[in-house]
């Protein structure tokens, strides 16, 4: 009551002066800080967004840096090997064939043959090397297996895989991505890691489906894996990465606590592949 | 000058609905309660005077008196329609039936023909609540527009504003003798034409603003 009776020099009861100031403040008060939270807020998330942006710039550009270095890759090889292979077929059938006499012209056609024999193989490889047909006919499992066998075969490294949880195929389009990752990877191991074995291991848990790639040479952690992928360099794991996101699919690279090896890897839904 | 202030108050309330009539053909649907709590809110001050005049303050209460009811009621909807989140939607026509029930009683019973401050004063807290429950709401959720550029945060400002002014000249008025409290009243004044301004803006933003339409996926945000 006191304050009540009590009167600036205006004549407005102090509590009511006072009052009023006090609510006023606390209403501007809150009105500015939700104001610059706002703002904060929303330049955050244009940040993010401009990243994400330059993100899949960077993974776009890697699939197609890819597809214009494989379709290089097959315009060099049916321009240098099948075309002059297929000319130097043409030589040996030219028109003078009628003229020679048989022994040369039997000659001419085996040459000729054994030329053409060697220019459907090298289409052959050419086409295996766009599909696998093991990849095709049999599946994952088969293709991996088949990849191993020749890294194998070589004799610079032991590289084995093992499917735990493999009796229903993947979808064909998702197991060539698979497979083209894995080859990637294996890619990157045969020439950076000096590793003397590579192991892959497939098994689901719950719904999620797992590939792990184990080695023991130099390899990646997750760190090093998202420094390459924000820096312009590192094209195949950009490529890696821009694959898996069409399968939804995460990869994680790590030093197994043991620190005598290193581990990749691929989880994705089974919803998804499946 | 408060002479000034009274007369500016009461048409202070046209500011809206100009407002309103510049872009009454896009104007968002639920902007019209505000331009008929405009209506009624000038109405009302113009028959205050009148009946101030004719010297009847047992009207004088009952247009105050409804006129508190009325406001309530506007200001609860328009917040109600403005929220996204169910729970609180919820919460908002439980506090307003408690809070009708309580102004319908004290309506009824009081017999002291004086301003209804604790009505008004409850009103009001109830209302800066509210008016906090949309803010929460507004920073819970991700969005890429600027809250001033939407009307509705205009009107909010408005009631905020005009609710804060003026709480503490309600929640004393009746213990001040009539005479000081209407010569104090010149801070409701102020604070009504605040308020009408902050609707006038509302309602003229409103003219570039983008749809009434709510996302699905903001509704899920608590």
């Amino acid at each position: 009551m006191f304050l009540l009776q009590a009167n600036t020099q205006n004549g407005i009861p102090t509590v009511i002066f006072f009052g009023t100031i006090g609510m006023l403040t606390l209403a501007v008060g809150l009105i500015v800080f939700i104001i610059f939270h706002q703002r904060k807020v929303i330049r955050y998330q244009g940040t993010l967004q401009r990243m994400e942006q330059d993100q899949q710039r960077m993974l776009l550009n890697a699939s197609i840096r890819l597809q214009e270095e494989e379709r290089q890759r097959l315009a060099a090889d049916l321009h240098d090997d099948a075309g002059p292979l297929l000319a130097t077929a043409r030589l040996y059938l030219n028109e003078n064939l009628v003229n020679m006499d048989k022994a040369s012209q039997l000659q001419s056609i085996y040459n000729a043959k054994q030329i053409i024999d060697d220019t459907i193989q090298l289409i052959r490889n050419i086409s295996h090397s766009l599909m696998p047909p093991t990849l095709k006919n049999f599946g994952l499992e088969s293709a991996v297996n088949d990849l191993f066998q020749k890294i194998s075969g070589s004799g610079s490294l032991n590289a084995s895989c093992r499917f735990h949880d493999y009796k229903e195929r993947l979808k064909t389009e998702d197991e060539l991505i698979l497979f083209r990752v894995l080859q990637e990877l294996v890619n990157n191991i045969l020439k950076h890691s000096n590793a003397s074995f590579i192991h892959v291991t497939q098994n689901i848990n719950g719904d999620r489906f797992f590939l792990r790639l184990h080695h023991d040479g130099r390899g990646l952690t997750q760190a090093d894996f998202e420094k390459l992928n924000k820096s312009p360099v590192g094209l195949g794991l950009k490529n890696i990465q821009s694959r898996l996101k069409l399968l939804s699919g995460n990869i994680y690279f790590e030093k197994d606590v043991s620190q005598t090896y290193y581990k990749v890897t691929i989880e994705l839904s089974k919803e998804e592949v499946l | 000058m408060k002479e000034f202030l009274n007369i500016f108050s009461t048409y202070s309330s046209i500011l809206p609905i100009a407002a309103c009539l510049f872009s009454l053909s896009k104007i968002n649907r639920r902007l019209y309660i505000i331009i008929l709590y405009c209506f009624i809110s000038f109405l009302t001050d113009l028959s205050f005077k009148y009946m101030h005049l004719k010297g009847s303050p047992h009207l004088q209460f009952y247009i105050l008196s409804s006129f508190t009811i009325i406001e309530y009621c506007v200001f609860s909807f328009f917040i109600f329609r403005t929220l996204l989140n169910t729970f609180l939607k919820y919460l908002v026509v439980f506090i307003s039936i408690l809070y009708l029930i309580f102004s319908i009683i004290y309506f009824v019973q009081n017999r002291s023909y004086v301003f209804d401050s604790l009505p008004a004063s409850i009103e009001s807290l109830i209302l800066i609540v509210f008016c906090l429950l949309y803010f929460f709401e507004q920073i819970s959720i991700p969005t890429t527009s600027f809250l001033y550029s939407n009307s509705t945060f205009w009107v909010i400002i408005g009631i905020l504003f005009y609710l804060s002014g003026t709480l503490f000249l309600f929640l004393y008025a009746a213990s001040l003798p009539t005479n000081e409290a209407f010569h104090h009243w010149y801070i409701n004044n102020v604070f009504n034409i605040l308020n009408k301004i902050f609707f006038a803006i509302a309602l003229i933003l409103n003219k570039i603003e983008v749809p009434d339409k709510i996302p699905v996926n903001r509704q899920s945000y608590i």
